[in-house]
């Protein structure tokens, strides 16, 4: 097992760097000069040779990919961000955990909520339970996700005033807060949010896991049970849950780069200093070295996202060993 | 700066107080206990956070909004019909006749925030910073005329003075050399190529009324009060710069009294709609600071024409503009018709004979067939020589009013018989381009000035230097002379005639077509007193800012 | 059901013959298409004249009106074909004898979401197509109506804050943000069947190396992606939409590939295929005439659930100012320019949300029913 995750880590590795140069063939092939911005009519010439100097823009293309990848592989140095002049690792550890705890939390209650809603679907089959389910998760699953952020933001914040609109926590009380009032006060801003992210996910994965249920239940070693005299209720969550549970846990990890393209209109709308609000800053300032490594996270992220569904696969289904 | 506040309110109150008799007074608090500053704390919110604080390199509104209140100048500003420059960190100056010094005499008693006293060294430390071509600062150019090597002069340990190499305008020279200094003994020990992003900006030593208490990046700023802190110290306990990126959840942040300030409005509807729905909300008007204009490219033939010019320009019906963009639902107009691109605030130098052409259809079509554009093939677009009138308006993405704006002007120039194509392009692509002079017109937005320096804008090109800001191209000798004297003349009562009959050359060859001049609002909670919002800055003295005990809302 | 004079009455009024045969979901869809078709007709008619032959000052020749014109006898004449269809089945082709494609008709018959998502993407195609003649207004005349009004008999979504037609607007809008999603869909199939059939096909280290680009596709945000270079690029006026529709299309082809892909695994062992090998064809025809047309009905499950979802990544990019570049206006950009008036004039960002809500329902439900009728092992039930 831990010869099988060692062995993707090191799959992944390629993978990751890869990415990191398709940003670098991107920005290479825009138009303009990265750092362009900090240029006026009136910068002089010493100030913008200067200038691009120190961003090492005087170095023909080659030798500045070959510069950052080595930086990268031998000591994780992605750089400076061109804007705030810090190492980017370092505005990146700031951030990467506040995504993280966004899209867990979020993929957690979707995993419940999901398979819950899916289950039951799949008992009342065909009933009306089952039917309102359909149509209402297919609502909400084909909702553009600052639509539904807005919406959510102008009910239970503005109008029913139940959960704060925007931000980690609350910035007047929180210094004066109980550690425990503190954990409370961060979950009720992670409701919002979270909501906003997770309600699209989850009506895709009661659907997913109706079907892949439904299916089950038609099989053969089902039928056997049944025929045992075994109760419905036990068939359906004993026999039959463990093997639909399967291929909703692949789905939840390929979902997590949707989540991560979610996370970016939603950090912006409910100003959650994650990862996807840093990097539109960092598309609309242009701040090149600060883009590689949102691309290299994200990617490192997803692998991460993927070999934890095959992870929990193996706790699944027992018949999976790696070897 | 000083505050009336308390002394002259007080003797207000006690004098309303006489009058009304009686009183419920606690003896111990003249002018009514109620109207005690109390330790509140205020919140604002934000579109971005700040990026850096140190004066010498930051770049974005946001981060000036915080090294205002941070650290102080040789200068203080102020702002009443013209800019004003009342004693900073330097007590008094002398600024002589001839424009050609100013020396400043330091506070003794000034001190930054960890007691080290704030002398002449720090001041030679900032400018040398910001000349030093290493450092990269914006404002590099601030230096270009000072004396010697760009940089002031030492005279002792309180006392340092700038020199120029020639005489000019003497606000401009008051506001470059009012940059906020920054410590010598707390920076020099980092490098200069980079000072953005160092541990100082974690913990900076500070010269002004507050100092940084913490700062979560990309979420919250809290300021507190510095006790060194030599001028006014702040009553409020802790102000908090919250950033919300999303216009809407400002609003509804607002609206639900969990933020007690967002800088601006998007739309006049939401100015009436927090009316209603908030009344708590004051709305504060920051005056006449960015102006929208169609510049006409005179490069290009369509528009080498003066009289085709005002043609356009009579086409063109600003008021609507102002009326369907710029008005609230109760009538408050936040746009005025423009003539210039100098801000109605500087009353100084306003024209009496400057009067915007008038929104005439008539007049317009007259003129343009005086020209010989007409539309000889009927296919609704004037031309002449077989030449169309037809060209693409250009403007920037991303500015919603903008876009608008044109989609109006496209109408009104189409009932003329002149065909605007719109097209919008990202905004540094845009501005690359006014600059190149690659496009035909151009609705574009010019953010004012608090002094006046015409040189860039409207000075035609010279051999041996290219005026990239003046986007039209324009060119008038009678114009360059007085941009050359106007600028020669440091005394504003003596140049205010130059620059008035300036403006009043240019509206008539109207290389722009000025649209409107725009004011913002301010949304901020009605416990706030004295809350300075003017058309220098929204976050301005904060040590001035107080809530009535009475009326504090957040007792922590 | 041979000849059920009920199922006749459709012969007059397509739609009714379903209806009074007890197959209500057709039957009121094809109703309501009637209607559409009835609406465009009555509305265009008085304009037609000056729809088709604009006089000059319009500037020349008027494109739209004519496309309009003639899908308008199409969609009629697939109306007509149904409701003949409905009322004299062929019972002359027992199932044996059935074609794939009729087997899988049959099933999808049987879905009613699967049927429903199908009239309204009908209808969806349909008011596009029409729009020269079903829009009430010019999209961006200003002041054909008071300013800022909400919903009413004369303005059905309310006008915005120019007095212009939202519903003209929304019209007009529903062409660009459709056509953006079928023609990115289009790219992504195409790019994705031949990427996956090939990399199927060779086997060995090109697979290897196909799939593993298929994977570095995969572990990047398609928003983040799209967002990047979009924003790198910095498209302007018309070319802003070609970009996009090309970053979109490029971006959404892993699905196809690894599906069409896992099909020619299997179909390339097949004996046909070997045939084919055998006969010295050369891959690019293997692949192009024998592995993709039996691999297209995934492909065409794919596209349907991918336009939906192009329709709102298109939306998202416009909330984010780096969509399609005005004065091109598309629901996305239309809800984006509502966000400001959303406590104010809520209509003007309500309705273009609903439309895409609609819209991207309308192609997942068809989407799904086509899944399941293509899926050989759902058929049996």
């Amino acid at each position: 097992m831990l010869n099988y995750i060692l062995r993707r880590l090191l799959l992944a590795v390629p993978l990751t760097l890869a990415v990191v140069t398709l940003l670098f063939v991107l920005v290479e092939l825009a138009p303009g000069n990265a750092a362009d911005k900090f240029f006026t009519p009136e910068t002089p010439p010493e100030v913008r040779e200067l200038i691009e100097k120190k961003w090492g823009l005087d170095r023909p293309a080659h030798e500045r990919y070959f510069l950052m990848m080595k930086n990268i592989m031998l000591s994780a140095d992605f750089g400076r961000s061109m804007v705030q002049e810090k190492p980017v690792t370092e505005i990146i550890a700031e951030t990467l955990p506040n995504t993280v705890v966004l899209s867990l939390v979020t993929l957690l209650v979707v995993f419940v909520v999901g398979v819950l809603l899916g289950t039951i679907q799949a008992v009342r089959k065909y009933g009306l339970t089952d039917n309102v389910i359909t149509a209402v998760s297919l609502f909400f699953y084909s909702m553009p996700e600052f639509w539904l952020a807005l919406m959510l933001m102008l009910v239970f914040a503005l109008k029913l005033k139940w959960l704060p609109a925007s931000g980690m926590y609350d910035v007047v009380l929180y210094e004066y807060l109980t550690p425990l009032a503190r954990i409370q006060d961060r979950l009720m801003h992670l409701v919002l949010p979270g909501l906003a992210l997770g309600i699209a996910h989850s009506a895709g994965t009661a659907r997913y896991m109706r079907s892949s249920l439904l299916e089950v239940v038609g099989q053969d070693y089902i039928r056997t049970a049944r025929a045992k005299g075994v109760s419905e209720r036990r068939v359906v969550f004993r026999h039959a849950m463990r093997n639909a549970l399967i291929p909703v846990i692949t789905l939840m990890g390929l979902s997590l780069p949707v989540m991560f393209s979610g996370s970016v209109i939603v950090e912006s709308i409910f100003a959650w200093p994650g990862m996807g609000r840093l990097i539109i800053t960092a598309i609309h300032t242009q701040d090149v070295p600060l883009l590689a490594a949102c691309f290299f996270f994200f990617a490192v992220l997803v692998v991460l996202g993927n070999l934890l569904a095959d992870v929990m696969y193996a706790v699944v289904d027992p018949r999976i060993r790696f070897s | 700066m000083l505050r009336p506040r308390p002394e002259l309110l007080l003797t207000l109150l006690a004098l309303t107080c006489f009058s009304c008799g009686g009183g419920g007074h606690r003896p111990d608090a003249p002018g009514g206990g109620s109207d005690e500053p109390g330790a509140d704390t205020l919140v604002f919110a934000r579109q971005s956070d700040s990026e850096s604080l140190i004066s010498v390199v930051y770049q974005s509104a946001s981060d000036n909004d915080l090294i205002v209140n941070m650290f102080e100048s040789l200068t203080d500003s102020s702002f009443d019909c013209r800019l004003e420059h009342p004693p900073g960190l330097a007590e008094r100056y002398e600024h002589p006749e001839d424009g050609l010094s100013i020396t400043y005499h330091l506070r003794k008693d000034a001190v930054w925030s960890d007691g080290t006293p704030i002398t002449a060294a720090d001041v030679a430390f900032t400018y040398d910073l910001i000349a030093d071509p290493a450092v990269a600062s914006p404002r590099i150019s601030y230096t270009e005329k000072m004396l010697p090597d760009a940089r002031p002069r030492v005279l002792d340990d309180h006392t340092v003075r700038f020199e120029f190499t020639q005489a000019y305008d003497r606000q401009t020279q008051m506001s470059h050399t009012g940059m906020a200094i920054v410590p010598k003994h707390a920076l020099e020990k980092y490098d200069r190529a980079s000072l953005r992003g160092t541990d100082f900006e974690k913990d900076p030593v500070v010269s002004g009324p507050w100092k940084l208490h913490s700062w979560e990046k990309g979420q919250a700023i809290v300021l507190t009060p510095n006790d060194e802190y030599f001028g006014q110290k702040p009553t409020l306990r802790r102000v908090i710069f919250k950033t919300v990126p999303e216009y809407a959840a400002r609003v509804i942040e607002l609206e639900g009294n969990t933020v007690d300030m967002i800088e601006s409005f998007q739309t006049v509807d939401d100015i009436a709609a927090m009316k209603k729905n908030n009344p708590e909300i004051e709305m504060y008007r920051r005056g006449w600071r960015f102006m929208d204009y169609v510049g006409w490219n005179l490069r290009n033939p369509l528009f080498q024409d003066k009289q085709v010019r005002q043609a356009l320009t009579l086409a063109i019906d600003r008021d609507k503009i102002i009326n369907d963009l710029l008005t609230t639902q109760d009538g408050e107009k936040l746009g005025k018709v423009a003539v210039s691109w100098i801000t109605p605030e500087l009353c100084d130098y306003e024209s009496q004979n400057l009067k915007p052409f008038p929104y005439d259809l008539e007049k317009a079509k007259q003129m343009l067939d005086a020209r010989g554009w007409t539309d000889s093939d009927g296919d609704g677009v004037r031309d002449k020589n077989g030449k169309p009138f037809r060209f693409v308006l250009l403007t920037n993405t991303g500015n919603q009013r903008r876009a608008k704006a044109s989609i109006i002007i496209q109408a009104n120039l189409k009932a003329v018989g002149v065909e605007a194509q719109l097209q919008s392009v990202e905004s540094n692509n845009f501005f690359e381009r006014l600059r190149k002079k690659d496009y035909e017109a151009a609705l574009a937005g010019w953010s004012a000035g608090l002094f006046v320096d015409p040189t860039e804008l409207w000075h035609s090109d010279t051999p041996d230097h290219t005026y990239e800001f003046n986007f039209t191209s324009y060119s008038n000798p009678r114009a360059d002379e007085l941009i050359e004297r106007g600028m020669a003349t440091p005394d504003l009562e003596a140049v205010a005639p130059i620059w008035q009959e300036l403006q009043e050359v240019i509206y008539d060859d109207q290389p722009y077509t000025f649209l409107y001049w725009r004011d913002e609002v301010v949304g901020l909670h009605q416990r706030v007193r004295d809350p300075q919002i003017n058309i220098l800055s929204t976050f301005k003295g904060l040590n001035d800012w107080w809530v009535p005990s009475s009326e504090v809302k957040f007792s922590h | 059901m041979s000849a059920d004079p009920k199922a006749r009455m459709g012969l007059v009024v397509p739609g009714l013959g379903h209806l009074l045969t007890g197959d209500v979901k057709n039957g009121v869809g094809m109703l309501l298409e009637l209607g559409v078709l009835l609406l465009a007709l009555v509305l265009g008619l008085p304009r037609i004249g000056s729809l088709l032959f604009p006089d000059a000052s319009a500037g020349g020749f008027a494109l739209h009106p004519w496309v309009a014109l003639l899908s308008w006898f199409g969609f009629a004449a697939l109306l007509w074909y149904f409701a003949r269809q409905h009322a004299q089945p062929d019972k002359n082709v027992s199932r044996e004898n059935q074609s794939q494609w009729q087997l899988v008709w049959r099933q999808f018959k049987k879905n009613r979401m699967g049927v429903i998502g199908l009239h309204c993407v009908v209808l969806l195609a349909m008011v596009t197509l029409l729009t020269p003649f079903l829009a009430p207004h010019d999209p961006d005349l200003l002041d054909v109506g008071p300013q800022k009004s909400s919903p009413s008999l004369s303005f059905l979504m309310g006008t915005d804050e120019f007095g212009r037609d939202m519903l003209s607007r929304l019209l007009y809008g529903a062409r660009i943000s459709l056509s953006i999603g079928f023609l990115a869909v289009v790219i992504s199939g195409t790019f994705g069947a031949i990427w996956g059939a090939m990399s199927g096909y060779f086997g060995g280290r090109v697979d290897t190396v196909m799939v593993w680009l298929t994977d570095f596709m995969l572990s990047m945000p398609r928003l983040v992606l799209v967002l990047t270079i979009v924003g790198l690029f910095r498209p302007s006026g018309a070319g802003g939409i070609y970009l996009i529709v090309l970053v979109l299309g490029l971006t959404g082809w892993m699905g196809v590939s690894r599906i069409v892909r896992g099909l020619v695994l299997s179909l390339k062992e097949q004996d046909f295929i070997q045939a084919a090998r055998a006969l010295g064809q050369q891959p690019s025809i293997i692949i192009l005439k024998h592995l993709i047309p039996n691999a297209i009905a995934p492909v065409i499950v794919h596209a349907t659930l991918g336009v939906g979802n192009t329709i709102l990544t298109e939306a998202a990019l416009s909330f984010l100012g780096l969509g399609v570049p005005p004065p091109i206006s598309t629901w996305g950009s239309i809800v984006n320019d509502g966000r400001e008036f959303l406590r104010t004039l809520p209509w003007i960002a309500a309705f273009p949300g609903l439309l895409i809500v609609f819209a991207v329902t309308s192609f997942n439900m068809l989407g799904d029913g086509l899944r399941d009728a293509l899926d050989p092992k759902l058929r049996s039930r």
